[in-house]
């Protein structure tokens, strides 16, 4: 019992002289006033938008003259009411001001309401907190310049002292910011990108926190990369330095030197090497006319009268059955896709002849005569003729002996079994699916669809007509 | 409601975990204390504990009980060894060790108050460095919760050291810590291979949904 209390005591008596001890030691407080910083500059921005919001209720105009935010709250913390935004007043206060005639004339003939003593107190006392926290913000900036300068000499004179102070309080410590590795340092403060690299969804970063320095961010584009990692590289050695010997900046020689850049990047963009002029292996291509490399439909081809049902020829290349307009834009991509429900025909539509209607309707339709019948691009002064469309499908011969793109297999056959929502086989087939079922089909053509004596009924199961 | 027993010390209470409180009236993390038959309970949150988070999954390996001596390694602020020291008692001792002085300061507040607990600020991949505080006693129990990518190095060298023969330990495994983008499941196998030789390993556990990609491993000295 007395040896566990003596242990107990050991123990405990130990634990409080380290924590100590590693308290005295640690960055802590440059890390603790890092992170204050950042705070505050939420907060100052919060609260400084609180204040033009209520001011603008009883000056408006002031609120939208003076942008920036000190003059405005020094303003408001002096003068106070609206009466007093007079010229000499404001003259006073800030000499240099640029609005000041035109302040003081809004004064006069303000949009706001006049302001209650108590209500201008509150405005004024949130004013004046805002400039004592902007004023802490500043000795804060100055707080961690000094202590980064004091415990780490040689880190913060190569990075700055804000960069350096920022890199020691993500890695957490000094120690671990002098075991650190170059590459660690060159993209801390990318932690979302590094990791993004790591599982292989993106290129690597440059650079983290040490964009912030001049070398870095005043290279141009193509340089970064290497400025970043020769700064990175000193910055290893810097803390390195720093943490090992703690030795003050007089009693070292001189800072470590930056590798003067390869190219002086003030001169006019010149490049650094000079590319070798390779020949051209082939010689430029000439411009050809337009010579389509498959018999192309053309007005010869054997054409049914336009009022009675006929398959519709074949796919045509993309280019050719379209206005100088190209192709169609989106809902109705090409003529395989499914069309929207919202465009099936309602009911019999009258036919009209296909003429010169604008390629959009004509792809609406359901009746496949009524789309635009070929005709080859016609060139002319104002219609340039589009290139041609190179179908990546394979041309082999169709049935019918005529080249076609065809797709790598035989198209499946819609089904005969009726589709629950709507009839999808309508909008999936082809048509020279439509072809081959009006050639299988018995019925003859130009017939309308319908039983063929009375005793029949009227349509046969499934019914295959498409509803509302 | 009734209280069932789950393990010797580890109750059941409509659903919720809770260990009997050593110290009455005082809760250690800001867990909820509830009173049942003039005792008292505290809560055993599965989230914040990984020993919790295991039971919750189905544990069947559990070495503590009135009067173990428990060495955990990567104690922080104390949240799972108060539970742990609730269940071995006044008669048990455990001796918590974490390398953070920010924690280790909370830890000390935590021992302060319960007699069977010890701290102790160390890193626990040198076990050479405390072996002389730990002069004498015998673990049965080691339980090990350090996020390091060697962390089955660090439970051999520890075990080797401190851990009697026959005893037991409970590695948790975090797949983030070994590799941060990798398959977590091969990552936890592979840790795991090297213990065959000092180890057999009684269960193996995925900690999901309570903790991501982490695993707790129970094993028993050879």
């Amino acid at each position: 019992m007395d040896e566990s209390n003596s242990l107990r005591q050991r123990l405990l008596g130990l634990a409080h002289q380290q924590v100590q001890a590693a308290h005295t030691a640690s960055d802590s407080h440059i890390i603790k006033a890092v992170n204050l910083s950042d705070d505050l500059d939420t907060i100052i921005n919060l609260l400084t938008e609180q204040v033009r919001e209520w001011e603008s209720l009883h000056f408006p105009e002031f609120n939208q003259l003076i942008k920036e935010h000190e003059p405005f709250l020094k303003l408001l913390t002096q003068l106070g009411e609206r009466r007093q935004f007079t010229q000499t007043n404001i003259e006073k206060t800030i000499p240099g001001l640029a609005k000041t005639s035109e302040l003081a004339n809004a004064a006069q003939a303000s949009a706001g309401k006049e302001a209650s003593a108590s209500e201008q107190n509150q405005i004024q006392s949130l004013a004046r907190n805002v400039l004592a926290l902007q004023e802490q913000r500043t000795q804060l900036t100055q707080f961690i310049e000094n202590q980064m300068n004091e415990r780490w000499p040689h880190f913060s004179e190569l990075a700055g002292p804000i960069v350096a102070a920022r890199i020691l309080s993500k890695l957490g410590s000094g120690k671990k910011m002098a075991f650190c590795t170059s590459s660690t340092l060159q993209v801390i403060g990318a932690q979302k990108a590094l990791f993004a690299h790591l599982r292989q969804k993106a290129p690597s970063p440059k650079h983290g926190f040490i964009y912030a320095h001049p070398s870095v961010n005043g290279a141009p584009p193509e340089e970064r990369g290497k400025a970043a990692r020769h700064l990175a590289g000193k910055l290893a050695i810097a803390a390195k330095q720093d943490f090992f010997s703690r030795a003050s900046k007089q009693e070292i020689a001189e800072p470590i030197p930056m590798a003067p850049p390869k190219r002086t990047f003030t001169d006019s963009p010149a490049p650094a090497f000079k590319r070798e002029e390779k020949p051209f292996s082939k010689p430029p291509r000439e411009s050809k006319p337009y010579e389509p490399s498959r018999p192309v439909r053309s007005d010869n081809y054997p054409r049914k009268p336009f009022d009675s049902p006929r398959p519709y020829p074949e796919r045509r290349p993309y280019s050719s059955n379209y206005s100088d307009r190209g192709p169609p834009q989106r809902p109705y991509p090409d003529r395989e896709s499914p069309r929207p429900y919202h465009s099936r025909p309602q009911g019999d539509r009258p036919f009209r002849p296909a003429g010169d209607r604008p390629y959009r309707k004509n792809l609406d339709s359901a009746r496949p005569y009524e789309r635009r019948p070929f005709r080859p691009p016609q060139e002319g002064p104002d219609r340039p003729v589009r290139k041609k469309f190179e179908s990546p499908r394979p041309f082999r011969p169709g049935p019918e002996g005529e080249q076609r793109p065809f797709r790598s297999g035989p198209r499946p056959f819609p089904s005969d079994r009726p589709s629950f929502r709507g009839n999808r086989d309508y909008h999936n087939r082809s048509f020279r699916d439509e072809a081959r079922v009006k050639k299988n089909s018995d019925r003859p053509e130009g017939k309308p669809r319908g039983p063929k004596n009375s005793d029949e009924p009227p349509f046969k199961r499934p019914f295959k007509k498409f509803k509302k | 409601m009734k209280l069932q027993t789950v393990f010797p010390g580890v109750y059941r209470f409509s659903s919720l975990l809770v260990t009997q409180n050593l110290i009455d009236g005082h809760p250690v993390y800001g867990e909820r204390i509830h009173s049942i038959d003039g005792h008292q309970f505290r809560e055993w949150i599965a989230h914040r504990s990984k020993l919790g988070a295991a039971i919750k999954k189905g544990l069947h390996v559990f070495p503590f009980h009135s009067g173990s001596k428990v060495l955990y390694l990567g104690s922080a602020e104390g949240t799972t060894a108060s539970h742990i020291s609730d269940i071995i008692g006044k008669e048990g001792l455990l001796v918590g060790i974490d390398i953070s002085p920010r924690a280790m300061h909370k830890f000390m507040a935590v021992c302060q108050e319960r007699p069977n607990m010890l701290p102790l600020l160390a890193d626990a991949t040198q076990p050479d460095s405390f072996a002389q505080h730990l002069q004498g006693i015998s673990f049965e129990v080691l339980f090990q919760d350090v996020a390091q990518p060697n962390q089955a190095d660090i439970i051999i060298r520890n075990a080797k050291q401190f851990l009697s023969p026959g005893g037991f330990a409970l590695l948790t495994i975090k797949a983030r810590s070994i590799d941060s983008a990798g398959n977590p499941q091969q990552l936890i196998e592979e840790e795991i291979q090297p213990l065959k030789n000092t180890f057999h390993i009684l269960q193996v556990l995925r900690l999901d949904p309570y903790e991501k990609d982490h695993a707790l491993v129970a094993l028993q000295k050879k």
